[in-house]
């Protein structure tokens, strides 16, 4: 009856709201954890699409790791909700996510493949599924191995191999890439970008911003338990940018430059000036000014903002 | 429930303390019924009428009495299992794996159960052969006389068993956890009782309990022809011990339920 009385009149049963949240694979809501007086993690609001690499960005302390801890039910938020999948908290959540936490997790006694049993178990992932992995994180050859023999990139591995059982449709990633050499960094972004083709969801916690930057495309950014920005990395970039300018004359072109609509900062930094600009100003808008003045530049180009220099903004 | 079972026997099985541990209780159990023979001479020194101490049925008295205390090494390896999933943080990854809390605390239940079983099933097959070693003669009948006692022992195995898995789960560490048991059982028990309570409340301190009442020394009873011999748990103690073994799970599960991990 409610049904007909809809269509009747041309009420939409999906909420648009709805609609859209079927593309979000964890929202939480004013998620909060105190510890005593100090605010691990305050009133925190994500939302994190699905097939997006969203990377929690913020510097060592700042609430990642209790972030991810509530949503994956070992620490109690002290208030706010979380919900995996449109699914609130429940637990069997967990058994679509693959998940590290901070430090390799295993028993150090029983070797890789023993360890990767029981964890199959837990998610009710078939063992044949662990020689599959094994393969990709190339431990195949030291599975009967117990996993403490294992060096810190083996068990940096081991633990992505659990995360990778069952092919879950989210991985959870904290510090990846904690520990392990170069060659083993970029095997693990290698593998985190091959993952992301695939159609999965990747949340990946990082101070590094280099790693961030590289392999995400959504952040959302933390610090002392507050966010502080979220977006896609696009976005997050923009802001003003900077021009470098070179030529003979730097005097006369900073008298004609600082009074210039949308300069807002002029720094020289020895044969170079450094000007500070509003986003929508292109380098050619400047070089045609210049000439207009009978200035010509030997050198001018847009220096491309980088992740790490929006992060230190953000978060001073 | 077997699903459960399943995984902690996959994280239990290949451990070597858990191997050690076992030989450990199995040596003890056939030391005691090889030493049998000793007990025997004790008890011929004592003035008064001859006790086969080992013989049918005196054998479920003096064994199961002596093979209680054998149950603190089963306590000591469920100290180091529940600790270990602390120390090495498994527990967390568990959970993060899709275990629910209420998963962790039905896993070692059932542990403990299971070793409570094969505890009592090992102690009542070793009690069947010293009988036999020991009775000058028996019959088939004689095997099954005074056998509620072990239903006895099985519980007291049960009760010190989650009382380990409580300290465990407290303490977090195996160290710590292993000095405040050892604490508990001998003085501070006893401390409690006779400090405090002036010894009223004996019957239903956990450790007393345990190990004086659910099976009573034997000895004097035996060895003194006036006092009555134990044949079955009494009521009371059976009641307390059931409550203990409630409590402890309970307060372990409330704990495990209510930490961040």
């Amino acid at each position: 009856m409610f049904n007909i009385l809809c269509s009747i009149f041309f009420i939409p049963l999906v909420l648009p709201q709805t609609y859209q949240n079927l593309d979000i694979v964890l929202s939480t809501e004013v998620l909060t954890k105190h510890y005593g007086v100090i605010k691990a993690v305050n009133s925190l609001k994500l939302n994190i699409p699905k097939q997006t690499v969203f990377g929690l960005l913020g510097p060592n302390g700042s609430g990642k790791t209790t972030t991810l801890g509530m949503v994956l039910g070992i620490i109690h938020p002290t208030t706010g909700s979380f919900s995996w999948f449109n699914n609130g908290s429940n637990d069997i959540n967990r058994k679509r996510i693959g998940s590290i936490l901070e430090h390799p997790i295993f028993y150090p006694y029983l070797s890789g493949e023993q360890n990767l049993k029981i964890a199959a178990k837990i998610k009710d992932v078939n063992e044949k599924d662990i020689e599959r992995v094994l393969n990709i994180v190339e431990l195949y050859d030291r599975r009967k191995s117990a996993a403490k023999t294992y060096s810190l990139g083996m068990k940096q591995r081991l633990s992505l191999g659990a995360a990778l059982l069952g092919d879950p449709e989210v991985l959870v990633l904290d510090e990846p890439t904690n520990g392990l050499d170069p060659q083993g960094i970029a095997e693990v972004r290698g593998l985190i970008n091959k993952v992301a083709q695939t159609g999965k969801t990747i949340i990946l916690a990082s101070h590094l911003l280099d790693e961030v930057e590289k392999v995400c495309s959504h952040v959302a950014v933390i610090k002392n338990g507050n966010l502080l920005a979220e977006g896609s990395v696009a976005e997050i970039i923009k802001g003003d940018k900077q021009i470098e300018i070179g030529g003979s004359d730097l005097q006369k072109i900073i008298s004609l430059l600082s009074t210039f609509n949308g300069v807002k900062n002029i720094v020289q930094d020895k044969e170079i000036l450094l000007i500070t600009v509003h986003d929508d100003i292109l380098p050619s808008v400047i070089n045609k000014y210049l000439l207009e003045n009978s200035i010509s530049v030997e050198h001018i180009t847009v220096r491309k903002k980088r992740l790490e220099e929006q992060f230190l903004e953000i978060t001073a | 429930m077997m699903k459960l079972l399943n995984i902690e026997l996959k994280k239990l099985l290949p451990y070597r303390a858990f191997k050690i541990m076992l030989l450990i209780f199995v040596i003890s159990l056939a030391g005691t019924v090889i030493v049998g023979k000793q007990l025997n001479k004790v008890s011929d020194m004592i003035p008064g009428e001859q006790v086969n101490t080992l013989g049918f049925p005196n054998v479920w008295n003096f064994y199961l009495y002596t093979c209680l205390f054998f149950n603190i090494i089963l306590a000591l390896l469920v100290i180091f299992v529940v600790s270990n999933e602390y120390t090495y943080r498994t527990i967390r990854q568990n959970i993060i794996d899709g275990m629910t809390r209420n998963d962790i605390v039905t896993g070692k239940i059932l542990l403990i159960f299971l070793l409570s079983v094969l505890s009592t099933l090992t102690v009542y097959i070793t009690g069947i052969i010293a009988g036999m070693m020991y009775s000058s003669s028996w019959e088939f009948a004689d095997i099954f006389e005074r056998n509620s006692l072990l239903f006895g022992y099985f519980l007291q195995t049960l009760c010190i068993l989650a009382m380990a898995y409580l300290f465990a789960t407290i303490f977090k560490r195996s160290g710590i956890a292993t000095i405040a048991f050892i604490l508990f059982i001998f003085p501070i028990d006893v401390l409690i009782n006779q400090a405090i309570f002036k010894g009223d409340i004996n019957d239903y301190m956990p450790v007393s309990n345990m190990f004086r009442k659910i099976i009573e020394a034997p000895y004097n009873a035996l060895l003194r022809s006036d006092a009555a011999v134990q044949t079955e748990p009494g009521i009371l103690s059976i009641c307390v011990t059931v409550f203990y073994i409630l409590f402890f799970f309970g307060a372990g599960w409330y704990i495990t339920k209510k930490r961040d991990l």
